[in-house]
């Protein structure tokens, strides 16, 4: 059976330039995530070095020395979460795993993929759309897994007396209804990793979506 | 017309000769379709025993970070935008077929 599909994606990575022998970097935040990472096996960390130095990565990676341009995924003995930020522990700390940053030093953090950040619904299994409080609308699709409870996605927004529930759900109507089947392929309502905001999301001025899979 | 979407897994190099080497799900199954790992969508089916409270779920394993054109590729599969045909390989490992880009394995799992 023909149907739309409506394809939702978190942010994917946020990218740090340091500004000195910082171990220390902010993933969680208004400014940031739409989903508060809460271990930092959720994240796959990556820095790209600015300068070739002989003594920057513990024994775990390169033994020492890094090359300009030269990028090393910190293991997970190498890094830690301290509540709303990431750390990296420092190489002269932690000779095995740890890894020195200095100023100009490109920190990439990732979040590794799982059902929470990327998803795909069928528009023929949309429930409702719903308001759950002044700031935020809920779309419920029946359950993926046999669940008795549904899967929500919860977008968050400003409030302007209820001006943005309309917006949503006519965008939602939409997506549902669009004939786009006869080309395939999904609607694209959030990618925030690729700055692909639905139309009707954008006008309602959403600013965060969080996928939760029953 | 109904579609259906067909996925083998041998375990050696013979055809399919056991639970969870092959299976056929109708697209009015399929339910939702997850990111899993890095390199791992998964796509959720009604369950096949009947329970209605579990799920059955192919996971396709593709290159690394490829998850949005797998899902595009599986959404045009679903909906036969190509070749309008009602039967529709995804991954055969059993004759080397993969008619996903970057798609290079699956496997099935289910509760029944």
């Amino acid at each position: 059976m023909k149907t739309n599909f409506l394809y939702f994606r978190e942010n994917g990575s946020q990218t740090f330039v340091a500004t000195d022998a910082q171990t220390n970097f902010t993933i969680n935040g208004d400014a940031n995530w739409d989903l508060d990472v809460t271990a930092d096996t959720e994240v796959k960390v990556e820095v790209t070095f600015l300068e070739a130095q002989t003594t920057k990565c513990g024994s775990a990676y390169s033994g020492g020395a890094v090359d300009a341009g030269e990028t090393v995924t910190v293991n997970n003995s190498g890094k830690s979460i301290s509540t709303n930020d990431i750390v990296i522990a420092n190489q002269g700390a932690d000779g095995v795993n740890g890894i020195t940053i200095s100023a100009g030093d490109i920190v990439t953090i990732s979040l590794i993929p799982v059902e929470g950040t990327e998803a795909c619904f069928r528009a023929d299994r949309l429930l409702a759309v719903n308001s759950a409080s002044d700031t935020s609308t809920v779309l419920k699709f029946k359950s993926s897994n046999g669940s008795t409870a549904d899967d929500t996605v919860t977008l968050t927004h400003p409030d302007n007396d209820g001006t943005e529930f309309k917006l949503i759900a006519d965008y939602i109507y939409e997506v549902c209804n669009a004939n786009i089947t006869e080309r395939g392929n999904v609607i694209t309502c959030w990618d925030k990793q690729n700055n692909v905001i639905g139309r009707g999301l954008a006008k309602a001025g959403v600013t965060k979506m969080l996928l939760a899979i029953a | 017309m109904e579609r259906y979407l067909y996925f083998t897994n041998p375990n050696d190099t013979g055809a399919p000769n056991a639970n969870a080497e092959l299976a056929m799900y109708p697209t009015s199954s399929v339910t939702a379709i997850f990111a899993a790992s890095a390199t791992t969508t998964t796509i959720n089916f009604v369950p096949r025993d009947g329970t209605g409270s579990s799920e059955d779920v192919v996971t396709l394993t593709h290159t690394d970070g490829d998850h949005k054109n797998v899902i595009g590729a599986l959404v045009s599969m679903i909906n036969a935008e190509k070749n309008n045909s009602p039967f529709q390989v995804v991954s055969d490992k059993e004759n080397g077929v993969f008619n996903i880009n970057g798609v290079t394995a699956c496997a099935i799992t289910s509760a029944d």
